[in-house]
């Protein structure tokens, strides 16, 4: 190597590990402050080691009233679990059918693509949804509306049709149907275009809130990401989401870190082993065309 | 394109007949059409709210007309200027410092010579994509609070005073644009990396060979290598100037950064949805309505001059 280029390899590594220092920092500072006692968080000793050890703020997480905490724990897993295969259902049964040649596709095709480029708003989503289909307060909403994306449907067509269409063909002659053609043909054969976009939906499920914000009315619908925000950027916990039991109560900073700690976990935990997934998702809706 | 089930429909057969053969398809079709007939275009008619005075007992079609009432409302109102002007800033922002950080950031990872390293970054930098913004919020309302936050701890280790980052309007867009650059780089990156990888190695031999130095290399193949997909991007990043995310600044933001920080989004949901006071669903409608008018526009245009001057195409 020459001279220059060891600089650059220094200066390239010092600059990327200072960039990932952003992102790991902060983390494990959060964690540390959740884990440590009490008088070093008030006293502010805390860096991105844990003084002490306290798991307390962890417990209390746990025993908050009505057991809200795993409560919506439970509701985020049923969403994003329901959502997810709904999704998959819908999104891989549109774009079969978009890849097949049948009377008014060139109709569905704009039906489809209309929803892409323009939407009616929050306002109007919302007076609709409450006051004409009564899904306000509802499981149904926080899963419902995430059900298709037509970005994904354009990505998955885009996979079948890269499937040879004399498959098809001989399927059609040996006298299969429709269904026939999308479960026992186009699903094998598209599985990891199908694992790809289920993480999508997943996570976006996984990660929703803004529909709980709106639509529900007490604590027993909320998802993690609410249960969340309810801890962590109110001005004053609701009596919704207080610890209880422990006397004296802990610093909120410690519970509040604990409450991001625990919404964080699972996806931090799961997603060095999906990401390949997301990257090919990513990258077949940027190559198509 | 490869049309499936030529086989079955070469013959033209008459309509009725044909939509016979068809009827499994419109089957398979019919969850995905009902459900953008439910959550799309049900809301689409629901902007007849912006042209009514809208009372709930009266529904939609019952209100009253209001005709451009609500629109010559907010063109009056000087926020609704405010947050034109923010979210126009915000989004230059986005394009001057977001725009280019995961291409440096790829062209970095891509000469460094460690491949674990690569592979640790990489995944490294995915977090702050994976987490919600939620999460994000809450990590960096953390980090930057005055008093126990990381970054003002070392601010004060320095010896300098704590910074209020969260009650100062002057830091509020600085901190959407680096914050946004912080929870989206990662993945960006991941479009010029693969770039990168597709550029044929043999080209930086033959030209290491005829004596072109780093530099020279860098503008002549890696910067064509990644031109097309450098327009695609930055076209649709044009495309959508009107529009940021709701998340980021509404977890982000508080009546005190109102003046630099509220943004078209976040004013449309709090005339619907205001913390006290009388809900206004017209007004915010209209005002909904506006932007997505503006963003259908700039999204359609930007798709075409990606199609033009790249080769890209959505569908």
């Amino acid at each position: 190597m020459s001279k220059s280029e060891v600089c650059f390899q220094v200066f390239g590594y010092l600059v990327i590990s200072l960039v990932l220092c952003t992102i790991l920092l902060p983390v494990l500072n959060i964690l540390a402050v959740s884990l440590s006692e009490k008088n070093a968080v008030i006293q502010n000793r805390v860096t991105i080691f844990p003084i002490g050890w306290e798991t307390r703020s962890y417990q209390d997480i746990l025993s908050m009233r009505n057991g809200v905490f795993l409560r919506t724990l439970g509701n985020t897993v049923f969403i994003t679990v329901a959502g997810t295969i709904g999704a998959l259902a819908v999104t891989v049964s549109a774009a079969y059918a978009m890849s097949t040649t049948f009377v008014g596709k060139k109709f569905v095709t704009f039906y489809f693509l209309v929803t892409m480029y323009f939407s009616g708003g929050v306002i109007p989503s919302y007076i609709i949804n409450t006051n004409y289909f009564k899904l306000g307060d509802s499981y149904a909403i926080l899963i419902l509306p995430g059900l298709l994306s037509i970005f994904y449907v354009i990505v998955v067509r885009s996979q079948i049709e890269a499937i040879p269409p004399g498959i098809y063909e001989a399927a059609s002659i040996d006298g299969a149907t429709e269904f026939h053609k999308l479960f026992l043909i186009t699903v094998p054969a598209i599985v990891p275009t199908i694992a790809a976009i289920a993480m999508f939906y997943a996570l976006s499920y996984w990660n929703s809130w803004f529909n709980v914000m709106i639509y529900m009315r007490g604590s027993n619908k909320w998802t993690l990401q609410y249960l969340l925000r309810a801890i962590v950027m109110e001005q004053t916990l609701r009596a919704d989401v207080q610890p209880l039991g422990t006397e004296p109560p802990p610093p909120l900073e410690n519970f509040q870190m604990a409450a991001i700690v625990m919404v964080a976990a699972p996806i931090i935990a799961i997603y060095p082993f999906v990401q390949k997934y997301f990257v090919k998702g990513i990258l077949s809706g940027a190559v198509k065309g | 394109m490869a049309t499936i089930g030529a086989a079955a429909t070469t013959r033209k057969k008459p309509l009725l007949a044909q939509l016979k053969l068809d009827l499994p398809k419109y089957v398979i079709l019919a969850p995905a059409i009902i459900l953008l007939f439910m959550f799309n275009y049900m809301p689409i008619y629901g902007v007849l709210i912006a042209f009514k005075n809208f009372k709930a007992a009266k529904g939609i079609l019952g209100s009253d007309w209001a005709g451009f009432h609500y629109f010559e409302l907010f063109l009056r109102d000087p926020n609704f200027w405010r947050v034109m002007k923010n979210t126009l800033l915000i989004n230059i922002g986005n394009l001057l410092f977001g725009f280019p950080f995961p291409i440096i950031f790829a062209l970095v990872i891509n000469e460094l010579r460690s491949k674990k390293f690569v592979k640790f970054a990489q995944t490294v930098s995915y977090l702050p994509y994976f987490i919600s913004w939620v999460v994000a919020a809450s990590i960096i309302r953390s980090i930057l609070s005055p008093s126990t936050g990381m970054v003002n701890n070392a601010i004060k280790f320095f010896g300098f005073e704590p910074i209020y980052f969260l009650s100062k309007s002057s830091f509020f867009q600085p901190l959407l644009i680096i914050s946004g650059i912080w929870k989206g780089f990662g993945m960006s990156a991941v479009y010029y990396i693969a770039a990168l990888a597709g550029i044929d190695q043999e080209l930086y031999q033959a030209a290491a060979v005829d004596g072109a130095g780093k530099m020279r290399q860098a503008w002549h193949i890696t910067l064509p290598g990644l031109r097309n997909i450098i327009i695609v991007l930055f076209v649709l990043q044009l495309g959508s100037i009107m529009s940021i995310g709701f998340d980021q600044v509404f977890l982000l933001y508080n009546p005190m950064l109102y003046e630099t920080g509220d943004v078209i989004s976040t004013y449309t949901y709090r005339l619907g949805f205001p913390d006290s006071g009388v809900p206004q669903y017209s007004l915010s409608s209209a005002v909904g309505f506006t932007q997505s008018l503006a963003n259908f526009i700039l999204v359609f245009n930007a798709n075409r001059l990606a199609k033009k001057y790249a080769g890209w195409s959505l569908w």
